[in-house]
């Protein structure tokens, strides 16, 4: 069986080498300028919800800084269960070991 | 560098150079694509416009179950049945003869015959056709989609897209015997 393109296929290829390149240039231009601007309206959206979010909260009464990202706080609290011992090894509870015993 | 891996390097980078790949493949055989539906050079700019900007923003939706051909012209069929749609207010582009009781004497247009329609009589006949006829041979002999994947674009069911499609071939045929008398070679 021939595999190769039909009649209908060449005509296909046949009319997308005739597209104008006034006509692809005006296309793309438009069509690029368009992906900015939803990049741009996307990254605002990135940067203004988190805000938003925190100004909603704290106008409902609760604290916005409750809800700080990990990478701001303490780093005991970002180690997980599998992270690396600390060279000084485990610390000690601030009141001593006696309360312990 | 085939379609796929330029789609796994632009979901990776989300570089525009990628996407730019896929556009310089497709954009000439959309707009072709919607110059022949459409029959309006300003109403298919717009058109390719809008469907590179479906298939920008889908593009990470796209599975890879169908060629991504077969994903981006289903888009360009989509987009310019609406298009229709929308221009002749007609709720459906392709209910003209699909309900109608079949014509059991109608004898089968082979896809030999259509296949072997020379280029410039293929195209004139293209033209003189229904927007639904011509649309469903071209998704048929054109995109070599499934019936399958033609019913789930016009909404129609399978059998219903056969006999559309039996219907377009012998519409087709009667156009080309009209236009040019003499037969074939």
């Amino acid at each position: 069986m021939n595999e190769g393109p039909n009649n209908f296929e060449q005509l296909l290829d046949r009319q997308a080498v005739t597209i104008r390149p006034e006509v692809q240039q005006r296309t793309e231009e438009g069509l690029f300028k368009t992906f900015e601007s939803l990049r741009l309206v996307g990254q605002l959206f990135d940067i203004f919800v988190p805000k938003m979010v925190d100004v909603l909260v704290v106008a409902a009464g609760g604290n916005a800084m409750a809800q700080q990202p990990l990478a701001e706080l303490p780093d005991t609290i970002n180690k997980g269960a599998g992270s690396p011992p600390s060279p000084e090894g485990p610390k000690l509870p601030k009141d001593g070991l006696d309360e312990i015993r | 560098m085939k379609d796929l891996s330029v789609i796994h390097s632009y979901l990776e980078t989300q570089a525009t150079a990628c996407f730019k790949v896929l556009y310089d493949r497709y954009v000439g055989k959309i707009f072709a694509k919607c110059i022949s539906i459409l029959k309006d050079e300003v109403a298919a700019q717009d058109a390719t416009q809008e469907i590179f900007t479906k298939i920008f923003l889908n593009l990470s939706r796209f599975k890879e179950k169908a060629r991504f051909s077969t994903w981006v012209y289903s888009i360009t069929y989509n987009y310019c049945i609406d298009y229709l749609r929308r221009k002749k207010k007609q709720k459906d582009l392709f209910s003209d003869d699909i309900e109608q009781v079949p014509d059991l004497a109608e004898e089968e247009v082979s896809d030999k015959i259509i296949l072997e329609i020379e280029l410039d009589q293929l195209e004139q006949v293209l033209q003189h056709i229904s927007d639904s006829d011509r649309m469903v041979l071209l998704m048929k002999y054109q995109d070599r989609m499934s019936i399958k994947e033609i019913a789930e674009i016009i909404d129609k069911t399978e059998s219903a897209v056969k006999m559309k499609i039996k219907r377009a071939k012998a519409k087709a045929q009667q156009t080309r015997e009209a236009l040019f008398p003499q037969p074939m070679v």
